[in-house]
């Protein structure tokens, strides 16, 4: 299957199940039943599936080797694992996930949730639409005001760093201006919440840890604003994979 | 750890607390926790490698709210007829001390059996995004099944309250989510409201004989718990708001 990146795994299990079913394999159970994991780890289908494949793979585009694709996932139709996975109930489910991280994103930027809870039903809905039906207009018509905000500068940029070996996702508030108004980049933010992997905001020859966006390594010099409103996921987060060694 | 701080010491943004703000309350509220004697202690748990992420924990034993339906108290009564139709046996056979003590059980049908009791783990870890406390718990039978969203609505959510909190989805509701430090799913209480709620909050300050529109440090936790608890099993008992 090509899966988008921006997509989330359930929205790929109707697709899953259907290809079975052409081979005569029908499925009886619920969809929220059926789950995906890479080499026995449960994958969180709340992740994006860019960022599943990023960190799972630890995969360094700047390596000499090609991305290990097409990447081998199994799907489980029982035995769904409930205390390392979210119970799911299928598309609902990935729904109300994807607009709690949109209100969530509309909080650190704003103190509020008001931009959110504001828009119409008719946007909310236009939201999800466009990106379960990969109607990439449509999204984009309501997103982009949720990422302009208006043309105001946030007051936080929604962030979420990923290490390696199970360590807590980092979501630090960071502004994207310092105190005389400057604009901030990537790499003084890196510096700022992971001093000891980033030792400088600025890009080193050989550099032990390495941040990697949409399976990109990006420029550390780009403005955080910039990065917030051009490379964020759909869900209005900029996922950070840090990968260390050379 | 002792922490000591000057009296009337409030979050510099109040409502909102920094996460050094969060662990200085919290080491408190395990003082309080302390001195009001409560058998189920709350706990501070860092992360086992890195620091900042640390998050109170405690484990109780939890009444299960009986459903309200007929057939759920048809369940209930058959079950103690069993009970009766034993305890007659063993009256009969065996010794009659024994026998004694269960006639106490005859005597007291509201003492609850084991099956009538839910553990639950409560963990109060600090959102980022939010700067506020937020409620996570996961709840078991006492066998050890976890407990699936509609059971927690059946039998943890205090009735009176069931209502609101079926319906107030982002507001307040009841989800699921990663654990921030130990990333597996733990259900919470949604915090967007607890900002509202800390500012409509007034508390009497004796030293300066004034009413205060915010809470100190030293207060914040166990105000907060008090109001969100209840939804879900969890008391702040009085003791923890008497000086000592």
């Amino acid at each position: 299957i090509e899966a988008p990146r921006c997509s989330y795994f359930p929205l790929l299990t109707s697709q899953v199940r259907k290809y079975f079913g052409d081979m005569m394999l029908n499925f009886i159970g619920d969809d929220a039943d059926i789950w995906y994991d890479v080499d026995g780890t449960p994958l969180k289908w709340h992740y994006p599936i860019g960022l599943l494949f990023d960190l799972h793979t630890g995969y360094r585009p700047d390596s000499n080797s090609p991305p290990p694709l097409p990447w081998p996932v199994t799907v489980h139709f029982k035995n769904f694992p409930a205390e390392k996975l979210i119970r799911a109930n299928a598309i609902d489910a990935t729904q109300d996930f994807f607009m709690s991280m949109i209100k969530e994103a509309d909080f650190l930027r704003n103190g509020s949730t008001k931009k959110v809870m504001n828009l119409s039903k008719n946007d909310q809905t236009q939201l999800w639409d466009g990106l379960w039906s990969k109607n990439y207009d449509r999204f984009w018509s309501v997103n982009y005001r949720l990422v302009i905000n208006d043309g105001q500068t946030p007051r936080h940029i929604p962030l979420r760093i990923y290490l390696p070996d199970n360590c807590p996702v980092i979501q630090e508030p960071v502004s994207p201006v310092d105190e005389s108004g400057n604009k901030l980049t990537l790499g003084n933010i890196l510096h700022q919440v992971l001093p000891e992997l980033f030792t400088s905001p600025l890009p080193s020859e050989n550099a032990f840890a390495v941040p990697v966006i949409h399976g990109v390594i990006p420029q550390l010099d780009m403005p955080i604003i910039w990065a917030s409103q051009n490379l964020c996921y759909p869900d209005n987060f900029l996922h950070i994979v840090v990968l260390l060694g050379i | 750890m002792s922490v000591s701080l000057p009296p009337n010491t409030f979050p510099k943004q109040y409502p909102f607390l920094t996460r050094q703000e969060f662990e200085i309350a919290a080491k408190l509220f395990i003082a309080q926790s302390r001195k009001a004697g409560d058998t189920e202690v709350w706990n501070w748990v860092e992360h086992e490698k890195v620091k900042g992420f640390g998050y109170l924990c405690r484990s109780s034993i939890v009444p299960k709210v009986m459903d309200k339906d007929a057939g759920d108290l048809e369940e209930d009564i058959t079950p103690m007829d069993d009970v009766n139709e034993q305890r007659v046996e063993v009256v009969e056979e065996e010794d009659p001390s024994v026998g004694i003590a269960l006639l106490d059980l005859i005597e007291f049908p509201t003492l609850l059996t084991r099956d009538e009791y839910l553990t639950v783990n409560y963990h109060i870890i600090f959102s980022t995004s939010y700067k506020v406390p937020v409620l996570y718990f996961n709840v078991c039978y006492d066998d050890g099944t976890p407990l699936k969203i509609d059971e927690i609505y059946s039998h943890l959510v205090q009735p009176l309250r069931l209502d609101d909190i079926k319906t107030a989805g982002f507001y307040g509701g009841i989800s699921q989510q990663d654990h921030p430090t130990l990333s597996i799913p733990f259900y919470f209480l949604h915090p967007c409201e607890t900002a509202t709620l800390m500012r409509s909050i007034v508390e009497f300050n004796t030293s300066e004989n004034l009413e205060e529109e915010r809470i100190t440090l030293e207060g914040y936790i166990r105000s907060w718990l008090s109001f969100v608890g209840p939804v879900v099993g969890l008391k702040v008992g009085i003791e923890y708001f008497l000086e000592i």
